[in-house]
């Protein structure tokens, strides 16, 4: 069994005429020590799955099953279920930590908030040392309050806190974004040392597919809210099947290497109003504004392919050793590197 | 106020007040009206009484020293023996007023949305009533007198306070903080003493008591109109009323109670600035470490004697010769003096003067930018990259400090320029481009009269020669149907677009040289590549010379020819940036490099994604910092005991390009390698 299953997953902001679907029809398993990155560009909806899998948003279709449970809409102890095995790390950690607190007191409450074990003041003092160590920082940080960190420190507290509720599940979003390339490092090589050593699982977002490669194992590429290519990194990097991963790989700036080109014309359409059929024929390369005789993108959307859609929903990525590692899927009519 | 008396106190609330301008004086101010409100009717609560109606309406006399009133008593006791009354209705009304007001404020802001919206028209229309007339209102229902003045002015001014409030708990309820504290669990009420109230606290406390001053003054007009404070009792309100009538007569009778009512309005301003400062944990200057931290390092440099202070470590960039970086300079002047320049940066050296001296944010920066040439600037935050280029547009904003020996823009040196000509030769010659391009834009007008008004002020072209020439530019940044594009105002273009129409409109003069600043940070990953597109084409086709500054090594490989590599605001490494990237030569160079992580599969082998990437241990020295040897020594794995004393010059390395290293460039005299 999974830790965490979506299925057929839908957010939806708004009614009537301006209605948004930000997460479309996503299906997505994670299995328990795994870490699989989401990928995507802004209005992707990548951030907002993310929320709606801790109930920061309401889902509007679909069921998400933790750890067994089924915790859609959750309330009451269905919350406290969601919060005992998942916690969320946000971009901004001077945004995400109230500046009011030392760091200390913030710990200190979401230890006393979520672990039941460390009831006494004590406990909870020894504890918030112990997370202090954990991210390796001095636990003399306790003290202090968040303007006195500097953006890496502040990022390793969040990650503190997040960690003091003992989650199986760590949601990351984009995390190392607003760092500097030497201190992203540093958070990097913390992340998967604490993975190993707690037996943490990852849900990974970042715009940065380097960061996702260096994490994960394996990833899943949004666009428009819908969940178009899903691999085990290995592959999909070096041999994507979606037109849009293919560009998104040849758009990442190289330090070393050959210069990029711009293979995904145009912007990211509004997501209010999604192009018809496949949502990314418009900037798609070998699309159908490209090469002739393949209508089909325009007509269907391959999500709704019913042929397809078994692929989808039977075997959407799963992490090493569920030996589901070769299934792997791609929204696209005329996938690339298909006979 | 930030005396030595203030580095003697521990408590950062106390430092922080202390510290704040007035902080002192509000107090001491308001510590003597509060005296004067316990003590002064014991001591003239009798004499204000006495009526003398033998010396009415008196100027001055020994034993009246501002007069007397229409029934001979003493202004000056009547006035000293009101303050206690007047302080109390003042202080209840503005505390009636902040109770009520933020507490329903808050409230709004705590409810639902369709509940919220309700509220906050409910407030907004009570806010139409001006408060005097709703207190007028009140006044009617309660009754006259002191007790309902005080409460009907109170509520009066409530609405007010409950929309600044509103306002501020929905700010700041929209913070990620708060959606984190909710992903933790905490509960409503405790998410509004802990999380809601202190950041909003600020703010409100500062409003709630410059409104004191307000409310007296409210008072004062009840008082006038006879609803107020009723006789034989008296505030300052009804001193006044009495003595404006009177004031030609008797000028102090009015003047006294007036001065009263503005010095308690000041110290109250003064006292709630310097305690809303002292609440705010951002201002506190935490001194007990941060002279720890100096000491420490007073005690490193102590270790190489002889060398006394910044002024010997840090020549100033006019006597150039002393400066590393001078020499160099100078061999580079003599050898490209054939090619004009598009740029030329000598010495730079921009400043910010805070109370122990100026300290240095970018410190004897060199460099050119020749005609045609692709620049990029690479460092991160804090190594002075953005000030630097800032300082070619002489846009740093106050109060730093620019000094350079040159800094030309296509020859013409801008340091002498008067300002009328450094206008002139900026908006034709230069143009810059900011990662949030929405930012630099005005929101409230439409893209073509953004793109046309420079040239149309500038260069005198009509509105229709300026608009085919927007068109013309539009097109080169590729924004296809540019006409209609012009019509569009910034927040209908994506971030993408924004960009390359920023673009668009540093063209329009036909600049030389394009100053590009993180442009395509703010960016996804393929409409970055389109915009570092655009840029290639610009500098191809209209040979326009660009500095691109970047934290991201990958972008700069995409577009530079040449590279400078800047770290705790100084020049470290400079190179062609094919070999730059390829065999990096500075330690920090080098160590940066590598801690950028690299994408699977997309090169050969020797950086196996499973391999740790590599991180640069401590932390760039602070600009308060007095560093004497390299900056960065205290990180490098290659430091000998000269790069903490001496600092390294840029100089040329052997592998090419330049390099402020001394183990790098070979200058190392029998000294062990630590």
């Amino acid at each position: 069994m999974s830790l965490l299953e979506l299925d057929h997953v839908a957010v939806r902001y708004g009614a009537g005429r301006h209605a948004l679907t930000a997460v479309d029809d996503v299906s997505l398993a994670v299995e328990a020590g795994t870490s699989i990155g989401i990928v995507g560009e802004s209005g992707s909806g990548k951030s907002t799955l993310a929320r709606a899998i801790v109930q920061l948003v309401p889902t509007a279709s679909g069921r998400i099953t933790l750890d067994g449970r089924d915790v859609t809409g959750a309330r009451g102890s269905a919350v406290r279920h969601i919060r005992d095995r998942v916690q969320m790390v946000f971009q901004d950690p001077f945004a995400s930590l109230n500046p009011r607190r030392t760091v200390g007191a913030t710990l200190a409450e979401a230890v006393g908030l979520n672990d039941r074990r460390a009831s006494g003041g004590g406990d909870r003092q020894a504890r918030v040392t112990e997370l202090l160590e954990l991210v390796r920082l001095d636990p003399a940080a306790r003290y202090r309050y968040p303007n006195e960190f500097s953006g890496g420190q502040i990022q390793r507290v969040a990650i503190a806190r997040a960690l003091a509720a003992g989650p199986r599940l760590l949601i990351l979003d984009e995390v190392t974004s607003a760092l500097d390339v030497s201190v992203q490092a540093a958070i990097l090589n913390l992340l998967r040392d604490l993975r190993e050593r707690l037996g943490l699982t990852y849900l990974c977002i970042s715009h940065d597919l380097s960061v996702i490669g260096y994490l994960c194992q394996s990833a899943v590429v949004m666009y428009l809210g819908q969940l178009v290519e899903a691999a085990p990194c290995a592959d999909l990097f070096s041999a994507p099947r979606h037109p849009y991963s293919r560009s998104l790989l040849d758009s990442v700036p190289q330090v070393r290497g050959e210069r990029i080109r711009a293979t995904a014309s145009g912007d990211v359409p509004n997501p209010r109003f999604p192009p018809p059929g496949c949502r990314y024929h418009p900037r798609c390369a070998v699309g159908p504004l490209a090469q002739p005789g393949r209508e089909a993108c325009l007509q269907r959307d391959p999500h709704q392919d019913d042929g397809r859609a078994a692929s989808l929903n039977g075997g959407p990525v799963t992490g090493p050793g569920s030996g589901a590692v070769g299934g792997r899927f791609a929204a696209c009519h005329f996938p690339l590197g298909a006979p | 106020m930030a005396g030595p008396a203030a580095g003697r106190i521990r408590h950062p609330v106390l430092r922080a007040f202390v510290r704040a301008p007035g902080g002192l004086i509000g107090a001491g101010l308001l510590l003597g009206l509060l005296v004067l409100a316990v003590v002064g009717p014991m001591i003239w609560g009798h004499p204000a009484t006495v009526t003398d109606l033998n010396v009415p309406y008196q100027v001055h006399s020994p034993e009246h020293p501002l007069g007397t009133d229409s029934l001979g008593r003493d202004v000056l006791a009547r006035t000293l023996s009101a303050t206690r009354l007047t302080l109390v209705l003042g202080l209840s009304a503005a505390a009636i007023s902040a109770v009520v007001g933020f507490g329903i404020g808050t409230a709004v802001a705590a409810l639902g949305p369709r509940a919220r919206g309700i509220g906050r028209r409910a407030i907004e229309s009570s806010l139409s009533f001006p408060p005097i007339l709703l207190a007028l209102f009140l006044v009617a229902i309660i009754g006259a007198g002191a007790r309902g003045a005080v409460i009907a002015i109170g509520l009066g001014a409530a609405p007010g306070f409950a929309r600044l409030a509103e306002n501020f708990a929905t700010s700041v309820g929209s913070r990620e903080f708060i959606a984190s504290a909710k992903a933790t669990g905490v509960g409503r009420v405790r998410l509004m003493q802990r999380y809601l109230l202190p950041n909003m606290a600020e703010p409100l406390v500062l409003a709630g008591l410059a409104y004191v001053a307000g409310a007296i003054i409210d008072i004062s007009g009840l008082d006038f109109l006879g609803l107020g404070v009723q006789p034989p009792a008296y505030d300052w309100g009804t001193l006044l009323t009495a003595g404006v009538q009177s004031i030609y007569v008797t000028p102090f009778a009015g003047m006294a109670p007036a001065f009263m009512i503005m010095l308690t309005g000041t110290s109250l301003v003064f006292f709630g600035e310097a305690l809303s400062r002292a609440l705010n944990p951002r201002l506190w200057v935490t001194g007990p470490r941060r002279d720890r931290r100096a000491e420490r390092a007073r005690a490193g440099r102590a270790g190489k004697a002889g060398l006394a202070g910044p002024a010997a470590a840090r020549p100033a960039p006019a006597t150039g010769a002393a400066d590393p970086a001078g020499p160099v300079v100078a061999d580079a002047v003599v050898a490209d003096a054939a090619v004009a320049d598009a740029v030329v940066v000598e010495n730079l050296r921009i400043t910010l003067p805070s109370g122990g001296g100026p300290r240095a944010l970018v410190d004897g920066v060199s460099f050119r930018l020749r005609a045609g040439e692709v620049l990029g600037i690479v460092g991160e935050s804090g190594s002075g990259k953005t000030l630097t280029s800032l300082a070619i547009g002489q846009l740093l904003p106050h109060p730093l400090r620019t000094t350079a020996t040159r800094i030309e823009l296509g020859g013409t040196e801008l340091t002498t320029l008067p300002p009328g000509r450094l206008a002139r030769v900026l908006g034709t010659g230069l143009a810059m481009i900011f990662q949030d391009p929405m930012s630099s834009m005005n929101p409230a007008s439409r893209a073509g009269s953004q793109l046309t008004d420079g040239a149309r002020r500038h260069r005198g072209l009509s509105r229709e020669e300026a608009r085919a020439e927007a068109v013309q530019r539009l097109g080169e940044v590729r924004i296809g149907d540019a006409r209609r594009a012009l019509r569009r105002y910034p927040h209908q273009f994506s971030g993408g677009m924004q960009q390359r129409i920023m673009i668009a409109m540093g063209l329009m003069a036909r600049p030389r040289v394009l100053i590009a600043d993180e442009p395509t940070t703010a960016l996804d990953v393929t409409v970055q590549a389109q915009v570092l597109e655009v840029l290639r084409d610009i500098n191809a086709s209209e040979g326009t010379a660009i500095i691109l500054i970047s934290h991201n090594l990958g972008v700069i490989n995409q577009l530079c020819d040449r590279v400078l590599v800047m770290y705790a605001g100084r020049v470290v490494e400079e190179g062609d940036r094919e070999r730059l990237l390829a065999d990096p030569q500075h330690p920090y160079t080098k160590a940066l490099l590598a801690s950028v992580p690299v994408l699977p599969g997309t090169v050969p082998s020797g950086t196996s994604p499973a391999a740790e990437l590599k991180t640069i241990p401590g932390r760039p020295p602070r600009p308060d910092e007095d560093v004497p040897g390299c900056s960065f020594a205290a990180r490098c794995p290659l430091a000998i005991s000269r790069c903490t004393a001496e600092r390294p010059a840029l100089t040329a390395a052997a592998a090419g390009g330049k390099v402020a290293c001394f183990v790098v460039t070979g200058a190392i005299t029998g000294e062990a390698v630590r």
